[in-house]
């Protein structure tokens, strides 16, 4: 579906909820959000540079990524230099809209044996976790808090790990302020210092904890999340389809040399975090384990 | 009767089915500003609902709120996304906090708690 409505759209007549928000200029998904990434801003003073840095990230690791829509590798200047589109975003902010397919086959765990591909078993799951108000959930406690501080409580204990033992996230990224907001309330760093999480190197390959190492909405494609959870089942099988040679057991020769055009397999990848996103106050999430 | 408007070059439309909404608007072409006070829990809610989002429960009455309340946060908005928008752009939306609603946040997770 087409978020924008300039063409025919553009007519079909506002009704019901969307009298309270379209009708007063919230259209798109970045100025619905906005409020909540502006919060965050003025509560923990995070930065357009800190969380342009998820963009530089994901460039990187979709310039390792043949399949990528946006290959170029980008600086945070590139995306702060770009027109503003809703304050505080950017256009390299935000993640574009593309036609592509995705599919997943789960199946039990013995069924799975007889595959030829190794194993990887979800370990856990929190399907649609809402905050408490999901339509409006600013009205029900902190704007710049998103349903991941809800969901963690389900997906942790249900995985019977915790974010410490994640080496890999894949965090929904249609805009960067997105991917640092889910990070943080999902606990894979205090409330407030998502922006230094984003921009310390942690998030990026080589770092401790890569994110979307295909490049994710904002580089790769728009999947709804889909893409993030085939990478992610790419790097525990140890088979992440990058530029790296496949030698003559037909497997792929890792280099681990993250340089452009090079390799965006994690070493010793064993578990894996997909962190999912509707809108500030909704979200799923699964985490994932190599067998 | 459902109920067709023009606003800003956008067309609205209230189905004559979609009473709360068809309530509040009446409302606001009075140039009064009322929103539905849950008679369960007595807190207020917006954009009018037939069910309360705190407590689930049906029975509400329209009060008077006062239209005015601090703003958090504002942002501007560059870039148009529909047709009648592109006219108008840049502009403002803001999220207001009504000081009816103090401490309401309050309550309502206390509420949620009970689910």
């Amino acid at each position: 579906m087409r978020i924008g409505g300039t063409g025919a759209r553009s007519a079909v007549p506002i009704a019901g909820d969307m009298l309270h928000s379209r009708a007063y200029g919230w259209q798109s998904a970045g100025q619905l959000f906005s409020f909540t990434f502006l919060r965050h801003m003025y509560d923990y003073g995070t930065t357009p540079a800190q969380v342009a840095a998820v963009r530089v990230a994901h460039s990187e690791h979709a310039s390792n990524n043949p399949k990528a829509y946006y290959k170029q590798r980008l600086a945070v200047e590139d995306v702060l230099a770009s027109r503003i589109i809703c304050k505080p975003l950017h256009l390299l902010d935000c993640c574009v809209e593309t036609d592509n397919a995705t599919a997943v086959v789960v199946t039990s765990a013995a069924r799975a044996r007889d595959g030829r591909h190794p194993r990887v078993l979800i370990r856990g799951v929190a399907g649609r976790v809402c905050k408490p108000r999901v339509d409006m959930h600013y009205q029900h406690g902190p704007i710049s808090t998103v349903a991941g501080k809800y969901a963690r409580e389900i997906l942790w204990p249900n995985s019977g790990v915790g974010p410490e033992e994640v080496d890999v996230t894949g965090s929904y990224d249609a805009f960067t302020f997105t991917t640092m907001l889910q990070l943080e309330d999902y606990g894979f760093c205090k409330k407030g210092e998502g922006g230094q999480y984003v921009s310390d190197g942690t998030i990026r390959l080589g770092g401790r904890r890569p994110n979307n190492t295909s490049g994710g909405h904002l580089c790769e494609g728009y999947t709804h999340g889909m893409n993030m959870v085939i990478e992610n089942v790419r790097q525990l099988r140890h088979d992440v389809d990058d530029s790296c040679p496949i030698g003559a057991d037909g497997k792929r020769q890792h280099s681990y040399d993250y340089r452009e055009g090079g390799c965006r397999q994690i070493k010793q990848c064993e578990v894996t975090a997909n962190l999912g996103w509707a809108m500030p106050g909704t979200g799923s999430a699964m985490v994932m384990r190599r067998h | 009767m459902s109920i067709t408007a023009d606003y800003l070059g956008m067309p609205l439309s209230i189905d004559e089915l979609d009473g709360e909404n068809l309530a509040y608007f009446k409302h606001c072409a009075a140039h009064e500003f009322h929103l539905q006070l849950c008679e369960s829990c007595n807190l207020l809610r917006y954009p009018p609902t037939t069910a309360c989002p705190w407590c689930m429960r049906a029975d509400a009455k329209w009060v008077p709120v006062e239209g005015k309340g601090p703003c958090t946060p504002t942002r501007k908005c560059i870039t148009p996304f529909s047709l009648p928008s592109r006219a108008r752009t840049p502009y403002l939306v803001s999220a207001g906090r009504s000081r009816h609603a103090e401490g309401q946040a309050k309550r309502a997770r206390g509420l949620a708690g009970r689910w």
